[in-house]
């Protein structure tokens, strides 16, 4: 049998679409020669050892879909319209961009070229499209700025915070961000930024296609990233760290996903914060060491401090926007209701 | 029935009862291929590849109560996306694709050896980088077969290809995943 047959029936058989007189031909070769069962073997690694996995560009495209959804049926029933709440908590901040985007413009004359900004509170995420096509997804807590227009050598924009790039490909004009510790050229590609104002950290990790880091301080040294890569840039002490990204933990803000692995509730709550918008209040030192293992997928902020305090050892209350969590075991003065 | 196949129609049963969670489920899962299935058919950069494949999951999601599967639902997302593949070629007036038969080129080991010596513990990983290698045509027909169970004869239709062009791209990509996985390992 020559080995394009061979090969074939193997993965054939391991989808378990073979006939009985496949299997005994196949079973024949395999005892025919012990070199046989070495190939075998690898071909089962490679064509069973796969997983699914959806990238962020699948993410992005499904969030994409959520809006027009939601677009399409503002008038529903209330029974239906809670069901759609997943929808709406995703694609809720780019329904607040069509409906009327509410932009903190301010304009800043930069060179030539006028520089417009973006803003994000806490909560709050903004999708744009730049004057090329680039496609910018702003976090919480960030800001872009960028020009009206691009000038003819380059595109330049400068981010804090956290934002997630689409760059449209022009391979005359390079796209540039800034962040504080670093310069990222992109080469057409999905990539995300994490540079926060007080962060000691800016990371670039990049999804597809290719960039170029320039440190801001070390003009003459340069990386290059390849997809499924981050590279991490410490302002201070100039350090460089160059790793795998795990696409869940960085763009969990991307989809809303939360994921805390044996954390302490104390450090952790900064990260609910931003999400949602909301002041965390922790009533004594026993609840903020609590550790938590948990993954949240675009819920609701009450599903998240429900499952939070499902163990039975916590509660908490909401005020307005401000969360208090307790010990159920912490004695107060006073009564409070939950 | 598959495996993949009792999946498929369980989450499109849900799918029928509204259960939101279930569409991203389905839209996940198949969103990546078919995403590549439809570049490999269109010119690019463009992006109508891109819209074409979100507004077939739409049209899932708008007509989800009178879904009515014949084959297998992967084979049927194909399908679509095919279809209006088509129809922006027709609207564009765009010669309709020609360079389907065209295979490509043998895959030279030698330049396939490592150029990273992969020091991942997880093999999933290991192996979606080395099929992110394999040259477009090759990599969609082989993910078509692999991962969403699509026949050669679906495939074959599908693509307009012959039936042994589709098994000399499947054994050329078995190969080729077989000798460089080994070679990985080597260095280790």
């Amino acid at each position: 049998m020559e080995e394009k047959e061979l090969y074939l029936l193997i993965t054939r058989y391991l989808s378990n679409t073979t006939s009985t007189e496949e299997n005994e031909v196949l079973a024949d070769w395999l005892a025919a020669d012990k070199k046989n069962e070495q190939t075998f073997e690898e071909i089962k690694l490679i064509w069973l050892g796969y997983q699914r996995s959806a990238d962020a560009e699948s993410m992005n495209a499904l969030d994409r879909l959520h809006s027009r959804i939601a677009a399409e049926q503002p008038a529903l029933a209330p029974a239906r319209w809670h069901r759609f709440n997943r929808y709406i908590t995703a694609a809720a901040a780019v329904i607040v961009i069509a409906a009327g985007w509410f932009a903190f413009e301010s304009l800043r004359a930069e060179g030539s070229a006028i520089y417009l900004s973006v803003n994000t509170t806490s909560g709050q995420k903004k999708k744009l499209t730049l004057e090329d096509g680039t496609k910018v997804i702003l976090g919480p807590e960030s800001s872009l700025s960028y020009p009206k227009s691009f000038d003819d050598a380059n595109r330049k924009v400068s981010i804090t915070g956290e934002a997630f790039f689409e760059v449209s490909k022009n391979p005359h004009r390079p796209f540039i961000v800034q962040t504080a510790a670093m310069n990222v050229q992109v080469l057409g590609t999905h990539f995300n930024i994490s540079a926060g104002k007080s962060d000691a950290v800016n990371t670039v990790s990049l999804f597809e296609g290719k960039v170029r880091v320039k440190l801001k301080d070390e003009q003459s040294e340069e990386y290059m990233l390849k997809p499924g890569q981050e590279l991490s840039v410490n302002r201070h002490t100039q350090r460089v760290f160059q790793d795998q990204l795990d696409s869940a933990s960085v763009l969990g803000w991307l989809n809303n996903v939360l994921i805390f692995k044996n954390e302490e509730l104390g450090e952790v709550a900064p990260r609910i914060e931003k999400m949602y918008g909301v002041k965390i209040v922790f009533t004594d030192q026993a609840t903020a060491d609590t550790k938590l293992y948990a993954m949240f997928n675009n819920q609701a902020l009450t599903e998240v401090m429900n499952t939070i305090c499902a163990s039975g050892t916590l509660a908490y209350h909401r005020e307005g926007n401000k969360i208090y969590i307790k010990s159920k075991s912490y004695k107060e003065k006073s009564t409070s209701t939950l | 029935m598959t495996n993949n196949a009792l999946e498929d129609n369980l989450l499109l049963s849900r799918i029928k009862n509204s259960e939101t969670p279930a569409f991203d489920q389905l839209f996940l899962k198949y969103h990546p291929n078919l995403l590549r299935f439809s570049r490999s058919l269109l010119p690019y950069p463009s992006d109508a590849a891109e819209d074409l494949v979100i507004e077939v999951f739409h049209k899932l999601w708008q007509d989800r109560s009178s879904i009515i599967i014949h084959s297998s639902l992967s084979a049927l997302l194909y399908k679509c996306v095919k279809n209006r593949v088509y129809d922006h070629y027709r609207k564009h007036k765009m010669a309709v694709l020609t360079t389907l038969e065209e295979m490509p080129e043998d895959l030279d080991l030698h330049y396939a050896s490592p150029d990273q010596v992969f020091d991942y513990k997880e093999l999933a990983q290991n192996l979606e980088r080395l099929i992110k290698k394999l040259p477009e045509k090759m990599q969609v027909i082989f993910r078509m077969s692999r991962e969403d169970n699509l026949s050669y004869q679906e495939i074959a239709d599908l693509l307009e290809i012959s039936l042994n062009s589709v098994k000399t791209q499947m054994y050329r990509a078995v190969k080729y995943l077989k000798e460089s996985y080994r070679l990985d390992n080597m260095a280790f």
